[in-house]
């Protein structure tokens, strides 16, 4: 059923196929031009066409969706962008007064007009008004005005964006759009302008048919447990991205990205405050949020407890919340989620039903009534608590009759508020204990928990000791007057250590820090219960009113606040003890003094570090002090340019600004026309300085030597095909010998010729049966040998004059076939003139038995082999044309063979004649001719390399479907290879000459500029150094130029975290973009080359990066996530701002590099 | 809070250049086919869910470049794999031959626990081709010799098998996490143990 739709589908498409393509934008425009009647005329006809085509597509994109996943996700965005379609489609030409005279004329109002009359569309209404989305989304859109926070605007917008269209969303969902979109057409005079869409007499039908294919998919609600962790396609993300960032984006769009470039040295030194607050994602921030506190793949639950208290705010009754403890990475997070966001607002704000689900699922606002709630929500997010135990230092805990309460104190003096644990039991155990497993490889609490037998984890007893027998230390056992039961009421404070801190701690600090545990016993420091408790209820002490949410709020007072509480407490509590006060005072002062010291140490070192990175890595990246002026950057190398600053000058003998040319095509790339005349002096093929003259001479001695390796390896070729049919022929002649009758196998006629052509149409015909899939290109030769034999043993018995073949004419027989299927020997038939003229000479004496057509093929290559000449080729190939066209005339008639069939037979055939020629010497001795075996093996497994992968280069490229141009292709490989045999050949080579021979369409050049290509490249292939030191090199500028994703991708990532631009480097992103933009690509970075840069790679690679910046951070992509997304993304990337950001960025780091 | 835990199955596909890798992975993801496939580098993967009884796990099958000399690079992501795929062509004999460095290497590199056991599944491709060299008894034997490699044939241009072939992975590296996970699974988790009996009472979760 569906794929009977897919078809309907796609035959409209044929039929639209030659329009433009035109883009959603392209469609506002049209519906924007819609109600602008005066130059409606003009453009009727074309706006009726794009606006099908652009549905026509959207359908098409639904039926290929549905067809892979079976259904389609209600929420999945491609109903959206249909909806879309189909609104601008009835939107075209709605009368202006068509649905009453007081009413604008919207879809929506149309479609209770006709419900009257139409019961599908009376249904949809119904089901939309009790959805009463539109008096939200029309609440909405006034209190966007209130909202400030931009979080807020960006979540009604999107609740308007989705009930924008919302009743067409539900007619396809209950699967009557159709039916009315049917009845809107057959009532279009009524409601709608003569030119419409809807009105036109084929287009509408058109589009009601149209649609009949979505209405008839399932769709889905249903998600399963897994459904968030299937990940989008890359173009859905990017998709969604640009739906909720350009609204709000666009306008400030510069202003955005600028900040975010800028080093961020502050958030290097400290962020722990920062981090309080986390900045929600974008993309459905609540559901993710509350996805991320459930187990999942990336971070691992430790710890959950509900009803947590904490008070967020001065004045504020404590909420309650879920707290969580989650193993990351190698980080223990600790997460404080408000009730509220948990489950709803049912405890607060008592609109119990609808607010839950505005909570998990903040998109679909339309279902909610209450409006404030939205605005609550928002509240809620600022409240939740988000902290990296990394962070914390200290953890004070202190048991109350009322429950237990931890205030948790960050490195940097920050204290958050205490979590208030109500319910009795333990829970602080727990908490603590499992902290501590948490922690435990990298970092341990200070004490540590003790462990008894039967209890499992107890709280360090030391403290007891400490309280009865050491009365004389700061610390007296009159801290905790109200001690009920001895073993639960009591205070600690735990201190985090992190081993890799050991380090990096300034001993003195460390030093005072084991001293002040020592006062109080190496352990716990017991504490006055009354210290921090913000709801003082039963202490009665008045220092303790404190409120810690603002110490939050000011984080510079707050450096202290920790210890002053103490202090203070201590204080106002404890008169008998003015001593230990004083030496507290006193240790405190201390501290103080020792992390004021340490942080602007450690700040300084920072800054030393990032000053060190510029210094050492980067400045060498850039030229320094080449600014180039932007006056002119949109000036490409045009025509007339290169005319003008290059031909005639040369004419003149005058000198040549090369600069002036390489600025131009750094900023404009080169028009595709003369690609071929700049190239070569970009690839540094010619020096500019040169003459003509000598360029000419330039081009002699390149041909030459190309000649002469091609000369070389084309023996070598020869003797590498040999060996191969030895060693498989062999092979394939005894199996032959064992299925054959043995009786026959000592016989060894003469080869009949009539018998081998009889076999080798049956071959032919055989091979075209399957030469049209893949596979057939990766066959390796050796490959084709066995089913012949299979083949010619089942023969034996119907065709009697099969019977005699022995193993020797079998074997030709598997021979000719391994032709047939090997696209490596066809080649040579018809380039390789010179090489062959060798070649012959070897062979000519072997060969006794030939065919008639054989011989005159062969005099035909003889007389060609004089000149490499295109025509001569096509002699050739016409020649064979003809014999092949004759003999598929003769062995079948019926085959129906494409065109481009012909041109593989084409190659298949003449091989075949030459293959006849050689396969007589197919037994005699090894040998290796003037080279030697380890040449010979080395060279033959390249050989086979190359084949392989010449064969799948690009094949969807059109010049690369012409056969000549892969033979072109591989020629160049081959002779790359042969003279670089200690390189070889490694994968992507092919890639890399590919572009340069599509600029070039000749062999010599291409060879020449990509030899010179490798030695930039050749390093980045494996075992050599390059890729490594590209990865470094963008480590350090990603720190540099955008700390922020940086930091993401380190935390993210192991130490292959720039594993995703690996093959951006390899290849010099040739397999990023289509072709078109590859030229200017790599134009580029030979022209950045001479200007800016000897790493140009870098910084598209950064741009590359800084262009999905956003999505990569929204997305929180780890390293996998963005593998996938940029694998996804190739040739999909928008190259010319690529390429601009790329030049900012040089800019930019030259700036840096210049200002300090 | 109860989730249950989520399961990933990372799955590396290895061998030599031209085999069908990548047609296998998008012929199982995405049950298609194309003949425009290029040569792998660096490596890519997809994801697919697939149900394996009562539990829906997640497969993430990372394909690689198939020339040996790449394999440097594989190293980064063959480390965590929960299962791998070797692949050879049924009419090219060198690649069935290289089977045994592949699975050698990869023991090497990724270090799983247990390698002895670690399940590996070996697919013989391109059965669709009518010139097959490598006969089917004898991948047969060198798998039975390899502690019992489960076998498959498949033809990716026509899925032939691979569905099964591919749920054979999941089966085996479902199996072996389980063998695995189960000892050291409640490990993290270490409130809820016999010495918190309070916890079931005071906690009104």
């Amino acid at each position: 059923m569906i794929t009977a739709l897919v078809d309907i589908v796609f035959d409209l498409q044929s039929i639209y196929d030659q329009h433009k393509i035109l883009d959603q934008k392209v469609v506002l425009c049209i519906m924007y031009e819609c109600y602008n009647p005066c130059r409606l005329f003009v453009i009727e006809e074309e706006v009726r066409e794009k606006l099908l085509w652009n549905l026509k597509r959207e359908v098409k994109q639904m039926m290929e969706e549905a067809v892979m996943k079976k259904c389609i996700h209600e929420e999945n965005c491609i109903i959206t962008t249909l909806c879309g379609a189909v609104e601008a489609c009835l939107l075209h030409g709605l009368k202006r007064r068509a649905v009453g005279l007081f009413k604008t004329s919207t879809t929506m109002a149309l479609l209770q007009k006709i419900a009257k009359q139409c019961p599908e569309a009376a249904d949809v209404v119904k089901t939309v008004d009790e959805n009463d989305s539109f008096s939200i989304s029309k609440k909405l859109s006034s209190i966007t005005h209130h909202i400030t926070s931009i979080e807020e605007t960006r979540r009604t917008l999107k609740a308007a964006w989705y009930s924008r269209y919302l009743w067409i969303r539900t007619a396809l969902i209950n699967r009557s759009l159709h039916k009315i979109v049917d009845f809107i057409i057959r009532n279009a005079l009524k409601y709608y302008e003569p030119y419409a869409l809807v009105a036109d007499s084929v287009q509408g039908p058109i589009f009601s048919s149209l649609l009949a294919g979505p209405c008839a998919l399932e769709f889905t609600k249903m998600k399963t447990t897994d459904h968030f962790w299937s990940d989008p396609p890359a173009a859905e993300i990017v998709q969604r991205h640009r739906m909720h960032s350009t609204r709000q984006t666009s306008s400030k769009l510069s202003p955005k990205l600028k900040p975010r470039l800028q080093m961020n040295l502050k958030r290097h030194t400290s962020s722990s405050s920062e981090e309080t607050r986390i900045t929600l994602p974008t993309s459905n921030p609540a559901r993710d949020y509350v996805e991320s506190l459930h187990q999942n793949a990336k971070s691992q639950l430790i710890y959950g407890k509900n009803n947590v208290l904490v008070q967020p705010k001065e004045g504020q009754d404590p909420l309650p919340g879920y707290l969580s403890l989650h193993l990351t990475n190698n980080d223990v997070i600790l997460k404080w989620t408000p009730n509220q966001l948990m489950n709803g607002y049912s405890s607060l704000n008592g609109s119990s039903s609808t607010g839950s689900e505005i909570s998990e699922n903040p998109k679909r606002t339309r279902c909610s009534s209450k409006t404030a709630d939205v605005l609550y929500s928002s509240v809620y997010w600022d409240y939740a608590i988000y902290l990296n135990m990394s962070n914390i230092v200290y953890l004070h805990c202190h048991q109350h009759l009322d429950g237990d309460r931890i205030v948790l104190v960050a490195k940097d003096g920050v204290q958050h508020p205490p979590f208030h644990i109500k319910d009795k039991g333990g829970h602080l155990l727990a908490f603590l204990s499992c902290l501590e497993s948490g922690l435990s490889p990298n970092g341990k609490l200070d004490p540590p928990l003790w462990f008894e037998k039967d209890k499992g984890k107890i709280f360090p007893k030391l403290h007891r000791r400490n309280d009865q027998q050491q009365n004389e230390s700061q610390v007296s056992p009159s801290a905790t007057p109200s001690s009920d039961e001895e073993e639960e009421i009591g205070d600690y404070v735990f201190r985090i250590v992190f081993y890799q801190d050991h380090n990096m701690v300034n001993p003195k600090q460390w030093q005072w820090s084991t001293s002040l545990s020592s006062a109080s016993q190496n352990s716990a420091l017991p504490l006055t219960d009354t210290t921090t408790s913000s709801v003082s209820s039963q202490s009665g002490s008045s220092v303790s009113q404190i409120s810690p949410l603002s110490t939050v709020n000011s984080p510079s007072l707050t450096e202290s606040f920790a210890s002053s509480s103490i202090s203070s407490t201590e204080c106002s509590s404890g008169i008998h003890k003015s001593v230990s006060v004083r030496t507290s005072i006193a240790s405190l002062c201390d501290t103080m003094r020792q992390q004021i010291l340490s942080r602007a140490f450690y700040g300084w070192i920072a800054y030393c570090r990032h000053l060190k990175t510029v210094r050492t890595h980067l400045a060498a990246l850039v030229y320094p002090g080449t600014y180039l002026n932007d006056r002119e950057q949109d000036t490409a190398l045009t025509i007339d340019a290169w005319t003008e600053l290059f031909l005639d000058r040369q004419s003149l003998h005058l000198p040549i600004d090369k600069k002036e040319i390489y600025r131009r095509i750094y900023y404009g790339g080169c028009a595709p026309s003369i690609r071929k005349q700049v190239w070569p002096f970009l690839l540094m093929h010619y020096p500019f300085e040169s003459t003509i003259e000598e360029r000419e001479e330039i081009n002699r001695t390149t041909a030459e030597n190309y000649k002469r390796l091609a000369i070389d390896w084309r023996d070598a070729e020869d003797i590498v095909c040999r060996l191969d049919r030895e060693l498989y022929g062999r092979k394939g002649a005894r199996l032959i010998s064992s299925t054959l009758d043995s009786n026959d196998t000592s016989i060894v006629p003469a080869v009949n010729p009539e018998l081998i052509t009889n076999d080798k149409t049956l071959l032919i015909r055989k091979d075209s049966s399957f030469s049209n899939d893949v596979f057939f290109e990766d066959c390796t030769f050796h490959s084709i040998v066995l089913p012949i034999e299979e083949e010619s043993s089942r023969q034996s018995t119907p065709l009697c004059e099969n019977q005699p073949i022995t193993s020797n004419s079998a074997l030709i027989v598997t021979i000719r076939t391994q032709s047939v299927i090997d696209r490596a020997s066809p080649y040579h038939v018809i380039e390789t003139s010179c090489a062959d003229d060798d070649a012959s000479e070897i062979l000519t004496t072997d060969w006794n038995l030939q065919t008639d057509d054989n011989h005159q093929t062969n005099e035909d290559e003889n007389e060609n082999n004089d000149v490499i000449n295109d025509q001569n080729k096509e002699m050739v190939d016409d020649n064979a044309q003809c014999t092949n066209e004759r003999r598929f005339h003769i062995s079948s008639p019926s085959s129906s063979l494409t065109s481009s069939m012909d041109v593989y037979m084409d190659a298949v055939d003449i091989l075949q004649e030459q293959q006849d020629q050689k396969s007589d010497d197919s037994l005699i001795p090894v040998y290796y001719g003037r080279f030697t075996k380890e040449t010979i093996d080395l060279f033959s497994s390249n050989l086979h390399r190359i084949d392989k992968d010449v064969a799948r280069c690009d094949r969807n490229y059109i010049y690369y479907s012409n056969l000549n141009n892969l033979k072109k292709l591989r020629n160049i490989m081959c002779t790359y290879v042969w003279d670089n045999l200690s390189i070889g050949y490694i994968q992507g080579m092919c890639d890399l000459v590919a572009p340069l021979l599509v600029v070039f369409d000749e062999e010599v050049i291409t060879y020449s500029c990509f030899c010179y290509l490798m030695k930039r490249l050749v390093p980045n292939f494996p075992h050599g150094a390059g890729m490594d030191q590209h990865f470094a090199n963008m480590r350090s500028l990603l720190k540099i130029l955008d700390s922020e994703l940086y930091e993401h991708i380190h935390r993210t990532g192991d130490f292959t975290h720039f594993y995703f631009c690996y093959r951006w480097f390899l290849l010099d992103f040739k397999r990023e973009f289509v072709y078109n933009d590859i030229f200017r690509v790599w134009e580029i970075i030979a022209s950045a080359r001479r200007l800016v840069s000897k790493r140009f790679v870098l910084f598209i690679a950064l741009s590359m990066l800084k262009c999905y910046r956003d999505i990569i951070l929204d997305n929180r992509m780890d390293f996998t996530d963005i593998i996938r997304f940029f694998n996804e993304m190739a040739e999909r990337h928008d190259a010319t701002e690529i390429l601009r950001t790329a030049r900012d960025l040089v800019l930019e780091l030259q700036k840096v590099i210049d200002n300090k | 809070m109860s989730s249950r835990k989520k399961v990933l199955l990372k799955v590396i596909i290895l061998g030599d250049s031209g085999v069908g890798k990548t047609s296998l992975m998008n012929q199982f993801v995405n049950r298609k086919f194309t003949n425009q496939y290029k040569a792998t580098i660096g490596a890519d993967f997809l994801t697919k869910e697939v149900q394996i009884d009562d539990r829906l796990v997640t497969m993430q099958i990372w394909d690689t470049a198939g020339q040996e000399r790449f394999q440097s690079l594989g190293v980064a992501f063959y480390r965590g794999a929960d299962c791998c795929v070797l692949v050879y062509d049924v009419t090219v004999a060198n690649s069935f031959k290289a089977l045994e460095s592949w699975r050698d290497e990869f023991l090497i590199q990724a270090g799983p626990r247990d390698p002895e056991n670690f399940p590996f599944v070996v697919i013989g491709n391109k059965i669709d081709l009518e010139n097959r060299l490598v006969q089917m008894r004898k991948a047969q034997n060198w798998c039975t010799d390899k502690n019992n490699i489960p076998y498959y044939e498949t033809s990716a241009k026509e899925g032939v098998n691979v569905e099964k072939a591919f749920e054979t992975v999941a089966r085996n590296a479902l199996a072996r996490e389980k063998e695995i996970d189960t000892p050291d699974f409640p490990m993290p988790i270490r409130i809820p143990t016999e010495d918190k009996p309070k916890d079931s009472s005071g906690c009104p979760c």
